[in-house]
């Protein structure tokens, strides 16, 4: 049957891609426990002194803070002004709401380098190069979008037949908003969070314009160490951020099916 | 949801101030909610654009230039052109690439078990976490001239190839990273196709590959349309593949305009480089959104469903 092995076929092409997509990413576990400083592939000899160094060697450990410190600020900023935005722009009426919606998706369609270089020209005329807050606004800029995305398709989902029978019972539209809607956007909310951290985490491009070699992030410090050094540290640094990835996956997979448990329950 | 859309309308002075009575009665209470948002994007996106923008008009090597000299340069330059020209081929490459690998993988999406298309969908969700520098890395090893990809080649008797290094590195790296970005709405896209009607197709006498090419193909081209806009446009500001996998005698265009503000401090040119760049990107999510349109009229016409 000509049909039969076309499903094999495809099922064989499925696998390859399967492959493909999650197989490249694994390299740096084995490359993290490398005997020697090489990008030998795979390592002939073994250790963890890599490990050791990661967290001995001051320049990695303030690689990592700051990273972690932008991303967890970027995050409270983003997703507090983001959903505010999404919340007047579904519920609001003013002129000019597409044109907002436009200029606040702007951020992920110009070209990276374009916005890294502009940050960089001011920053550099206000002296805040290599400073926390430069990098806050910037990452607060990338991660923006992403959480008035999540946030406007989640009020989209929702009811707001709730939120107003809220206030024909008497709730200001204070009180409406955090008992009934916010409760209700829990997920969007999470998820627009963890975009956000993510966004800010990820971003090498902004950062490695407005860094100092004082003050830079994980992946600025990744990129110039892969492009100076043959340092296996990197594997490690790559080898941690995949086990946070596998460790967000879980999570996210139990609460999926705990949720779809509940579901279940809850229609018995 | 209607009703209560309409009700909405009906009722506004409840909601909020008194409309039609000068400028502010045209904006809502709700209106405040998104100003913070809005300085951050005057502050951080509008004023340093403005900024780029003024720069490409006023800043010249030379010192002094007449007002579109930096654009002119990029044009008259025949460096510039090439690099143009190879950032479209490496981008054009990349999505037909993508689409060739993303479209039978999308598809198996749309007709196995819910188990497995769970299991499909989370290799396609995990390189996004994985994280940028993760990925780049591990192309690094994974390309070297004594690295596992020419291993593995060798084994079967073929190459070695010099990839790291090369367009053709940067080329393996960008479609590897970019599938995600076209699977996913290429399979939100075809999900939507109701298979009956290849059943119907077939039953009026189609082949299967008529079937397929007259019925399924045009359905599917809105997902195809946006999926490859998305990994073309990403390939073509994609910055830190290219530099890590590709060498400087091959840059792309966003190399480039790095190369003009940190090595030559060009801010004139390096900023006339960034704005040409979103010029064509914004030309080409215009076309094909207009594309998309375009398809989605065809798709609806043959259909006739939805």
């Amino acid at each position: 049957m000509s049909a039969g092995k076309g499903r094999i076929a495809l099922n064989a092409f499925c696998g390859l891609v399967m492959v493909l997509l999650i197989a490249p990413a694994l390299v740096a576990v084995p490359m993290s426990f490398n005997g020697r400083a090489t990008f030998e592939f795979p390592p002939r000899s073994w250790s963890t002194r890599w490990y050791e160094n990661l967290l001995s060697d001051v320049t990695w450990r303030d690689a990592i803070v700051h990273s972690l410190t932008v991303a967890a600020i970027v995050t409270v900023v983003a997703t507090a002004i983001g959903t505010a935005a999404a919340y007047g722009l579904a519920r609001g009426r003013f002129p000019g709401r597409a044109a907002v919606m436009a200029l606040a998706t702007a951020p992920m369609i110009i070209p990276i380098v374009l916005v890294a270089i502009a940050l960089y020209a001011i920053f550099l005329e206000a002296r805040m190069v290599g400073t926390l807050q430069a990098f806050v606004i910037a990452h607060s800029l990338i991660a923006l979008p992403f959480v008035i995305v999540t946030v406007t398709a989640g009020l989209r989902s929702l009811d707001d037949g709730l939120e107003r029978a809220a206030r024909t019972l008497g709730a200001g539209p204070a009180v409406a908003f955090f008992t009934v809607t916010l409760p209700l956007l829990k997920r969007s909310l999470a998820i627009a969070a963890a975009l956000a951290f993510a966004a800010s985490l990820d971003d090498v491009v902004v950062a490695m314009f407005i860094s100092s070699p004082t003050f830079q992030t994980l992946p600025v410090k990744i990129y110039s160490s892969l492009t100076d050094t043959v340092d296996p540290t990197v594997a490690v640094a790559s080898t941690l951020t995949l086990s946070l990835a596998a460790l967000g996956m879980a999570v996210a997979f139990l609460v999926m099916t705990k949720k779809g448990a509940a579901g279940d329950a809850a229609s018995r | 949801m209607s009703n209560a859309q309409r009700l909405n309308r009906a009722a506004p002075p409840s909601r909020s101030k008194p409309a039609g009575r000068g400028l502010a009665g045209l904006f809502s209470r709700e209106f405040a909610l998104i100003i913070p948002s809005l300085i951050l994007l005057g502050f951080a996106m509008g004023y340093p654009l403005a900024t780029i923008v003024e720069r490409s008009v006023s800043d010249f090597p030379g010192g002094h230039g007449a007002l579109l000299d930096n654009y002119r340069w990029f044009f008259d330059e025949e460096l510039n052109r090439v690099v143009l020209l190879r950032t479209f081929r490496t981008a054009a490459i990349v999505t037909l690439a993508c689409l060739v690998i993303a479209y039978p993988y999308a598809y198996a999406m749309t007709v196995v078990g819910w188990r497995m298309r769970l299991v499909m969908q989370a290799a396609v969700i995990a390189p996004l976490l994985v994280g940028t520098m993760t990925r780049n890395y591990s192309w690094v090893i994974l390309l070297q001239d004594k690295g596992p990809v020419n291993d593995a080649l060798g084994a079967v008797g073929l190459g070695p190839f010099h990839m790291i290094g090369s367009l053709s590195g940067v080329i393996i790296g960008l479609v590897q990273i970019s599938l995600p970005f076209i699977i996913l709405p290429l399979y939100a896209s075809l999900r939507e196709i109701d298979v009956r009607l290849m059943g119907a197709a077939r039953s009026l006498g189609a082949t299967p590959t008529q079937a397929f090419t007259r019925v399924y193909l045009p359905l599917s081209l809105p997902g195809v349309v946006a999926g490859s806009l998305v990994v073309f446009v990403i390939t073509l500001g994609s910055y830190i593949t290219p530099a890590l996998l590709g060498s400087p005698q091959q840059s792309l265009l966003p190399q480039l305009v790095a190369q003009q503000i940190n090595q030559l401090l060009a801010w004139g040119r390096g900023s006339a480089m960034g704005l040409i760049l979103l010029g064509v990107t914004l030309l080409l999510l215009w076309l094909g959104s207009r594309a998309s349109r375009w398809s989605s009229v065809l798709s609806n016409g043959s259909g006739g469903g939805r």
